[in-house]
C-alpha cells in the first residue's frame, strides 16, 4: 500500500461576495511510496500551494480524499488536527517560519514541547540532528543573528525532530542563494537516503532535479511525471527543463 | 498630475488609515475642546468683585499650562507612532515615483485636514460643553451662578494658535523623517529583527533599590512637614524604579524562569515565558508610561476628591464654633478673661444673635526643641515641636476631663510621655543666658486635639499648667527669651442661632473692638482682635477645595484619554506582530484554542500589569498623601482611604472597559489573515 494516496482531489474557491469562483484543483490523483523523494512542479497559479496546504491539513478540499497510511486526513476533526500535524508531518517553508522570540534550539524544540516531552529527551533527540545539519554552534543564537541557509537548516531540524512520516517542503530554496541552495538540496538527498519520505513543491528546476520523481501540475491536474531512475542530476535537469517548455507551449498531456 | 490630486490623495490616506488616524483625530478634537474650555474659564468676564470668584480663573490658568505641556508631548508621541506604522506606505509612494517634495505636500494636506477637523471640531465641541463644565465648577465650588455663558474669542484664538504650532511641529518632524530616510529603508520600516533581550543586572538592582527606598520613605514619614519636603524625592525614586521594574527587573525574572529547564519546557510556560520576554523587551517604556500616567491620575483625583469630601470636616475642625473671636494680649498686662467673654456674648446679643453656647480659653504657643526631658525654645523654622500651653481650668472645659494640678505640676496631652520631670528652658538669643522652670509630669488625654491649632506642620504637644499665673509667667519668659513675644492668644467660641447670613453680618460688625465692647476698659488690655464666622469660611473652603477637585477631574480626564489612546495603539501594533506568530504556531502544530489561550494570557498580563503596579504605588503613597492633606486641614484619614479606594475602583472599571473595547480590535487583527 502506498504511504500517501491522493484521490480525485478538487478545490474550488468561491469569492465571499458575488458568485465568481475559481477552480484551483480539478482532479488530482497520485500516490507516494514510503522513502520516496517527490517534487511537484508547476507554474504560478497551477495549484501547487493549494495542493500542499491540503496535504498539510491546513486547508480542506472541496471533494476527494487524502490517505496517509490508509487514514483519510480530510475527515480528521479540527481539534485533533494540530496533534496529527505535529506527530505525522514535518514542514519546511520558503520563508523559514521561525519564531523570532525563540532561540534556534527552542525553535527546534517547539513541536516536541507541544507534545509534552521532557527536556532531557528533547536534547538527546536534538544532538545528532544538529550535528548532521551543521547547526551545533548556533543553537543558542536567535533567528535574526543567523544567515538564510542556517535558518532553513534550523527549519529542517524542526521538521525532522519529531520523526515525521512525511516532510512537506514548500519552495524550500526560494529565499536562499545558490550556495545555500546547493547545501540544502544535498541535505535533502541525504535525509532521503536515510529513509525519510519527502514531498517538495517548487518551481526551481535545480531543486526538482534532485528529487527521485517529479510531478507536473497544470490547470489543477497532474499533467505529467518523470522518474529519475538512473539519470544523473544534469540529465534530469534537462529532462525537466524540456518538459516545462512543453508545458508552457500548451502541449497535450502524455506527449 | 491634475490639480486636485494631492488634496484627494491626502484625504483618501486619512480614510484608509482610519484604524490609526481617527483615534488620533479624536484626540486632537478632545484635547482642543478641553484646552478651549480651560482658557475660556481662565478668562471668565464679569465676575463679582470678590477674591474667591477668581480662584477658578487662577486654577484654570495653571491648568492650561499643565495641559499645554502635556498636549505637546502627547501629540508628538502619538504622531510618531502613526508615522512608524505608515513608513511602508510612504516608502511605496517614493518607490513608485513620488518625490520627497510631493510626499511632503501630501503630508501637509493631511495635517491641514487634522487641523480643520480636529481643532475646528474641538472648538465647536468646547463651546457646546463649556456651559456644562461651568455648571459643574459652580456646583463643586458652591458659588451660585456667576459664570455666565459667553463665547470666548480669546479662547478660540489661543486654542487655534497653540494647536497650529503643535501640529506644525509634528509636520516638521514627519518631513524630516521622510527626508532623511532612504526609500528602501522606508519600505522595510516596520519589521526589524528581534534581539535577545539583554539582562541588565545593574539596572534591575537599581530599580529594586529605588522602588524600595521610595516606598520606605513614603511609609516611614510621620509628619506633614517631612512629607512635603520628601514628596518629590519619593516620587522621583518611584518613577525611576517603575521604569527599571518594567525594563530590567521583569526581564531578569523571566530569564531566571527560562533557565529553569523543568519549568520552561512545558507547553504553556514555553510559549508564555518567551512571549512575555519579547513583549517586555519591546514595550517596557510604554508600560512604564502607562503605569505612571495611571498613578498620576489616581493620586490627583483621589487627593482632590478626599479634600473636597473632607471640606465639612476640615471646616468644623478649624472653626469649632459658628463665631470665633480671637484676642492677643500681653501677659504682663491685665486682661480679665472672664469679663471679656461676658462682654463678647452680650455684644453678640446686641447684634440680634441668641448665644446658645460659649467657651473661651487662652493659650501660648511656642516652637521648642526637645531632648532628654528638656524643652528648649528655638527658632520657628528649625524647631521640631510646637508646644501649646493651656491652663488646667481651660483644659477641663475643652477635654471634659476633671483636671486639678498642684503648683509645680504639668499635664502633657496629645501624646504619650515617658518623662517624669520636665524642664522648660528659655534662652536669651544673644547672651545665651538661661532661665528654666521644672515640673512634675502628669499624663493627660493622649488623643487631645485642638482643631484651631492643627495647621502647624510640626509635632504638637499640649502642656497644661496649674493656673493662669503660671501661664502668664511662661509667656513673659518667652518674651524675655526673644524667640517669640509674650503675647497670649485667647479664643472665645460662640454657637448662636440665626441664619448663616446673619452670623456673617454679625461677625463682620463685631470685628470692630468698639462694637464688641472691649475698648476703654481698664481690665481689658489687648493688642490684636478679630472675629470670624464659620459660614464665611465655608464659602472660602468650598471655593478652594471645589476648585481643586474640578481641576483634578478636568486634568485627570485628559490624562485618562491619553492613556486610552496609548493603550489602543499598543494593542493594535501588538496585534499585527502577533498575527504572524499565530500563523507559524498553527503550522507547527499548536492547537488554535491553545494559541488563543496563551496569547490571551499574555495580553491580559501586559495590559493589566501597569494598573496593578499603579495600584501598589497608590497604596504606598497613601501615607504621604494623608500627611500632605493635613496641611490643607484634612485630618480624617479614614475618609481619605475611602475616597482613594473609590477612585481606584472606578478607575479599574474604566480600565477594564478600555480593555474590552481594544481587545476586540486586537482579535480582529490577529484573526484577519487566518480567515483569508
Amino acid at each position: 500500500m502506498a504511504m500517501l494516496e491522493v484521490n480525485n482531489l478538487k478545490k474550488i474557491y468561491t469569492a465571499r461576495f458575488g458568485g465568481s469562483s475559481v477552480q484551483a484543483l480539478s482532479k488530482v490523483c497520485f500516490s507516494v511510496e514510503k522513502g520516496e523523494y517527490v517534487a511537484i512542479m508547476g507554474e504560478s497559479g497551477s495549484g501547487k500551494t493549494t495542493l500542499l496546504n491540503i496535504l498539510a491539513s491546513l486547508d480542506k478540499p472541496s471533494s476527494g480524499e487524502v490517505l496517509l497510511n490508509g487514514r483519510n486526513i480530510v475527515e480528521i476533526p479540527e481539534r485533533e488536527l494540530a496533534a496529527f500535524r505535529r506527530d505525522n508531518l514535518g514542514f519546511v517553508f520558503q520563508d523559514f517560519n521561525l519564531l523570532d522570540t525563540f532561540s534556534v534550539q527552542d525553535n527546534i524544540f517547539l513541536p516536541l514541547v507541544l507534545s509534552g516531552r521532557g527536556y532531557d529527551e528533547m536534547s538527546r533527540a536534538l544532538m545528532p540532528i544538529a550535528a548532521k545539519l551543521g547547526i551545533k554552534d548556533i543553537l543558542s543564537k536567535y533567528p535574526y543573528e543567523i544567515s538564510g541557509g542556517q535558518k532553513q537548516r534550523t527549519a529542517v531540524a524542526r521538521a525532522l525532530i519529531t520523526n515525521p512520516q512525511l516532510i512537506l517542503a514548500d519552495e524550500p530554496t526560494g529565499a536562499l542563494d545558490s550556495k545555500a541552495t546547493g547545501q540544502l538540496l544535498r541535505l535533502f538527498g541525504e535525509i532521503n537516503d536515510m529513509g525519510q519520505t519527502i514531498l517538495m513543491v517548487t518551481h526551481s528546476v535545480k531543486a526538482a532535479s534532485h528529487a527521485k520523481r517529479v510531478l507536473f501540475i497544470k490547470d489543477g491536474q497532474v499533467f505529467h511525471q518523470l522518474y529519475r531512475a538512473e539519470l544523473d542530476e544534469e540529465q534530469m535537469y534537462e529532462r525537466i527543463a524540456d518538459t516545462l517548455t512543453l508545458l508552457q507551449k500548451g502541449g497535450a498531456a502524455n506527449d | 498630475m491634475t490639480k486636485g490630486f494631492y488634496p484627494r490623495l491626502a484625504a483618501s490616506n486619512c480614510v484608509k488609515n482610519g484604524r490609526f488616524y481617527f483615534p488620533y483625530l479624536l484626540t486632537v478634537l478632545f484635547t482642543a475642546a478641553a484646552f478651549y474650555i480651560n482658557v475660556a474659564l481662565a478668562n471668565a468676564p464679569n465676575l463679582p468683585d470678590k477674591a474667591r470668584y477668581s480662584y477658578l480663573s487662577g486654577y484654570m490658568a495653571f491648568g492650561s499650562i499643565v495641559m499645554g505641556l502635556f498636549i505637546i508631548i502627547f501629540l508628538v508621541y502619538t504622531n510618531s507612532f502613526l508615522m512608524k506604522r505608515r513608513s511602508r506606505e510612504l516608502g511605496l509612494y517614493n518607490v513608485l515615483g513620488m518625490g520627497k517634495r510631493n510626499i511632503g505636500v501630501v503630508l501637509s494636506f493631511e495635517t491641514l485636514y487634522t487641523f480643520i477637523g480636529g481643532v475646528g471640531g474641538g472648538i465647536l465641541a468646547g463651546l457646546l460643553l463649556q456651559k456644562l463644565f461651568t455648571m459643574l465648577a459652580e456646583k463643586l465650588m458652591r458659588t451660585g451662578t456667576v459664570y455666565h455663558f459667553y463665547v470666548s474669542l480669546r479662547g478660540m484664538g489661543v486654542t487655534a494658535l497653540f494647536f497650529a504650532l503643535v501640529l506644525l511641529v509634528t509636520l516638521l518632524i514627519n518631513l524630516r523623517r521622510v527626508h532623511l530616510q532612504k526609500p528602501v529603508e522606508l519600505l522595510r520600516g516596520a519589521g526589524v529583527g528581534e534581539r535577545e533581550p539583554k539582562t541588565r543586572g545593574l539596572i534591575a538592582v537599581l530599580g529594586v533599590l529605588c522602588l524600595g527606598t521610595g516606598y520606605y520613605l513614603a511609609v516611614s514619614i510621620k509628619d506633614s512637614l517631612s512629607a512635603l519636603s520628601m514628596y518629590f524625592v519619593a516620587v522621583i525614586l518611584v518613577i525611576i524604579g517603575t521604569y527599571c521594574l518594567f525594563s530590567a527587573v521583569s526581564i531578569a525574572v523571566l530569564k531566571a524562569l527560562r533557565k529553569n529547564k523543568k519549568f520552561y519546557y512545558k507547553t504553556g510556560n514555553f510559549i508564555g515565558v518567551s512571549g512575555m520576554l519579547h513583549r517586555m523587551n519591546r514595550n517596557a517604556v510604554g508600560l512604564g508610561n502607562i503605569c505612571i500616567l495611571c498613578t498620576m491620575v489616581m493620586v490627583m483625583i483621589s487627593g482632590t476628591f478626599s479634600l473636597y469630601m473632607g471640606t465639612e470636616d476640615a471646616l468644623n475642625t478649624r472653626y469649632p464654633a459658628q463665631i470665633n473671636a480671637t484676642v492677643r494680649f500681653d501677659a504682663n498686662k491685665t486682661f480679665d478673661r472672664q469679663r471679656a467673654e461676658e462682654k463678647i456674648v452680650s455684644a453678640a446679643g446686641r447684634q440680634g444673635l441668641g448665644v446658645t453656647r460659649s467657651l473661651s480659653y487662652g493659650c501660648k504657643q511656642l516652637y521648642m526643641d526637645y531632648a532628654d526631658g528638656v524643652y528648649t525654645d528655638g527658632a520657628y523654622d528649625s524647631a521640631r515641636h510646637i508646644v501649646i500651653f493651656l491652663t488646667a481650668a481651660d483644659y477641663e472645659k475643652l477635654s471634659g476631663e476633671k483636671t486639678e494640678l498642684k503648683p509645680g505640676q504639668v499635664l502633657i496631652a496629645g501624646r504619650k510621655t515617658a518623662d517624669r520631670e520636665l524642664d522648660f528652658v528659655f534662652r536669651q538669643a544673644e547672651s545665651g543666658e538661661e532661665k528654666s522652670l521644672r515640673f512634675q509630669v502628669v499624663q493627660g488625654d493622649e488623643d487631645f486635639f485642638l482643631g484651631e491649632y492643627s495647621v502647624y506642620a510640626a509635632d504638637t504637644v499640649y502642656a497644661v499648667l496649674p493656673d493662669v499665673q503660671t501661664q502668664n509667667e511662661i509667656a513673659s519668659l518667652v518674651g524675655w527669651g526673644g524667640y517669640s513675644s509674650s503675647l497670649i492668644e485667647w479664643n472665645c467660641l460662640l454657637d448662636t442661632d440665626g441664619t448663616e447670613e446673619e452670623q456673617m453680618e454679625a461677625a463682620r460688625k463685631l470685628s470692630d473692638g468698639d462694637c464688641a465692647g472691649l475698648v476703654n476698659d481698664e481690665a481689658l488690655n489687648w493688642e490684636w482682635f478679630a472675629v470670624e464666622s464659620r459660614a464665611q469660611n465655608e464659602i472660602d473652603f468650598y471655593s478652594t477645595n471645589g476648585g481643586f477637585f474640578f481641576l483634578g477631574i478636568f486634568l485627570g480626564g485628559i490624562f485618562i484619554m491619553a492613556m486610552v489612546l496609548i493603550m489602543y495603539y499598543r494593542q493594535i501594533s501588538e496585534g499585527y506582530e502577533d498575527r504572524a506568530r499565530f500563523e507559524i504556531m498553527r503550522q507547527v502544530g499548536l492547537p488554535k484554542r491553545e494559541i488563543r489561550r496563551s496569547i490571551n494570557m499574555q495580553v491580559l498580563i501586559v495590559f493589566f500589569a501597569p494598573l496593578a503596579v499603579a495600584g501598589v504605588h497608590v497604596a504606598f503613597d497613601f501615607n504621604l498623601m494623608r500627611q500632605l492633606l493635613t496641611l490643607f486641614g484634612m485630618f480624617n484619614w479614614r475618609l481619605t482611604a475611602c475616597c482613594t479606594a473609590a477612585v481606584f475602583a472606578v478607575f479599574a472599571l474604566l480600565y477594564a472597559a478600555v480593555y474590552a473595547l481594544t481587545a476586540r480590535t486586537y482579535y480582529n487583527i490577529v484573526s484577519e489573515k487566518n480567515e483569508a
